[in-house]
């Protein structure tokens, strides 16, 4: 038992009524706040409001589903083969950690979930199966041109019509996923693709947010303002204090020589770790376990006892 | 080796009772900053039970629910007050120089407290079910991704979000704090620094 304390006078105290008192102080003061000010809640973005409400944005990120050359196509590891999005000399976790949840964007966010609606659609697999039996040149061939011609798509009634051109069978499973998408059930067929996720249940959400992140989840934050650039992690996107303890991190990001990097989230993640470590081991690291002596708040914590205990002594 | 009666030794040598639930406390315990550490207690009491009553009844219990919208604010505004008062602990401990006289363990285990409330409440934004956590989901992914840990925690998977939000990181909380306040309990209140002995 440390005998530093034996010196000292005592006075009576009840460890536990204090604590009790201060539960209930507590208790009462956070469930006012709650009656007064709720909690934050904004619905979550569907991929029908998507469609719906961007169908032309829809079949773009679509289209780069398609081709491999949208986002999520040309991520890297996690997901897919391809380099890292960031490393910092030999120091590559992605390349490392491999393909962990693998993604393959062109059959799980296009053609699987088109296969799904056969039921309700019969002629669709006629059309995967013409694009399927092409030759690669020529699938390349009608995407690049559908692709092109949503640049000057015009919106109907909620559909895109584009101008007439040779797109093969990709026009039509591209307005079908947009169907598809419309209906509200192309997130449970995009988790349906996800290893772990079965027929009946989900618990990983993974493909549904995939394929909104890029144009649609983007869109909504700037709306919000919500971007990493403007502190989107620590405020919410209404008049509640957001996770602000995460401050020190998202600052991080602001600063050189952290906001220019290419490897950013590294650098970041490895400050907050070795800023962690130093406090770890803040008791052992001298200069550092004498600031307390340098900048003196101890006179003012201890106040009393200083005047009242050792003037007496 | 008797294992039952080595544990029974190291209990009898390490915890006086008298000493962890002492009925006096040191003249020097007289200022409201020791009012910080027992707030945040009782504010992590408040955020676990509150989970306590949302998880017994369902994710999304709140979507439809006013009482469940009530617990779910009581969450949300448990949770500021908890890192309020723990952020106020942590700078007068540190200002207090709250590590001396064999202390250190306490000191870095309260900064595991920390480290491990962080992360539990990153995951709990990710869990609300609106689109500020779908959208935090997406962008923290990337960086998940850089550092290699997607491998271990997809933050795209809510079912991992779960289990590690309900169970596994709330154990680990309760577990270090208990042993965060036996210690404070058992090396006793931090002295005042003295000036004749600095150090």
């Amino acid at each position: 038992m440390d005998s530093i304390q034996i010196h000292y006078k005592t006075k009576e105290s009840d460890l536990f009524k204090d604590l009790i008192y201060t539960l209930i102080a507590v208790i009462i003061f956070i469930a006012i706040l709650s009656l007064i000010f709720k909690s934050p809640y904004e619905p979550p973005m569907s991929i029908a409001q998507f469609a719906k409400a961007n169908p032309k944005e829809f079949e773009q990120t679509a289209m780069g589903d398609l081709m491999q050359t949208g986002e999520i196509a040309t991520y890297g590891p996690p997901y897919n083969r391809g380099a890292s999005q960031q490393s910092l000399g030999f120091i590559n976790p992605e390349q490392w950690m491999g393909q962990a949840t693998p993604v393959n964007t062109k059959q799980e966010f296009v053609i699987n979930p088109l296969k799904m609606t056969e039921s309700i659609n019969p002629s669709i697999i006629y059309y995967i199966q013409w694009f399927q039996k092409s030759s690669l040149q020529t699938q390349k061939m009608w995407e690049t041109n559908y692709n092109n011609a949503l640049q000057k798509a015009k919106i109907v009634n909620g559909d895109v019509v584009v101008p007439n051109g040779n797109y093969g069978p990709v026009s039509y499973m591209i307005s079908s996923l947009l169907a598809l998408g419309k209906s509200g059930f192309m997130a449970r067929a995009l988790d349906a693709n996800v290893p772990g996720n079965n027929s009946t249940y989900t618990y990983n959400f993974q493909n549904r947010l995939l394929f909104l992140q890029g144009t649609a989840l983007t869109n909504l934050a700037t709306k919000e303002n919500m971007l990493g650039s403007q502190m989107g992690i620590i405020k919410y996107n209404a008049a509640y204090p957001g996770p602000w303890w995460l401050t020190y991190y998202n600052y991080l990001y602001l600063f050189p020589p952290f906001a220019a990097s290419p490897a950013a989230d590294l650098l970041v993640f490895g400050t907050v770790f070795l800023t962690f470590l130093l406090l770890i081991l803040l008791p052992y690291i001298p200069i550092l376990n004498r600031i307390p002596y340098y900048i003196p708040v101890y006179k003012l914590i201890w106040r009393n006892y200083y005047k009242n205990e050792k003037s007496k002594a | 080796m008797n294992i039952t009666k080595a544990i029974r030794d190291k209990i009898k040598k390490e915890v006086d009772i008298d000493e962890i639930l002492p009925d006096k406390l040191p003249v020097y315990v007289s200022s409201f900053v020791y009012m910080f550490g027992i707030i945040t207690l009782a504010s992590l009491i408040v955020v676990i039970l509150s989970g306590f009553i949302m998880v017994s009844k369902g994710v999304l219990w709140y979507q439809t629910s006013s009482l469940g919208f009530f617990f779910r604010s009581m969450h949300f505004w448990g949770v500021q007050v908890f890192f309020f008062f723990l952020t106020l602990h942590f700078l007068t401990i540190f200002f207090m120089a709250g590590w001396r006289g064999g202390r250190a363990i306490t000191w870095i285990i309260g900064i595991f407290i920390a480290m491990f409330a962080i992360i539990e409440t990153f995951m709990g934004i990710l869990l609300q079910g609106g689109s500020f956590a779908q959208w935090n989901q997406v962008q923290a992914k990337d960086a998940f991704n850089a550092v290699g840990i997607t491998s271990f925690l997809n933050l795209l998977n809510n079912g991992q979000l779960e289990g590690l939000h309900f169970v596994v990181f709330p154990s680990i909380l309760v577990l270090l704090v208990g042993i965060h306040i036996f210690l404070v309990r058992q090396k006793g209140l931090v002295p005042p620094i003295e000036d004749n002995k600095n150090g």
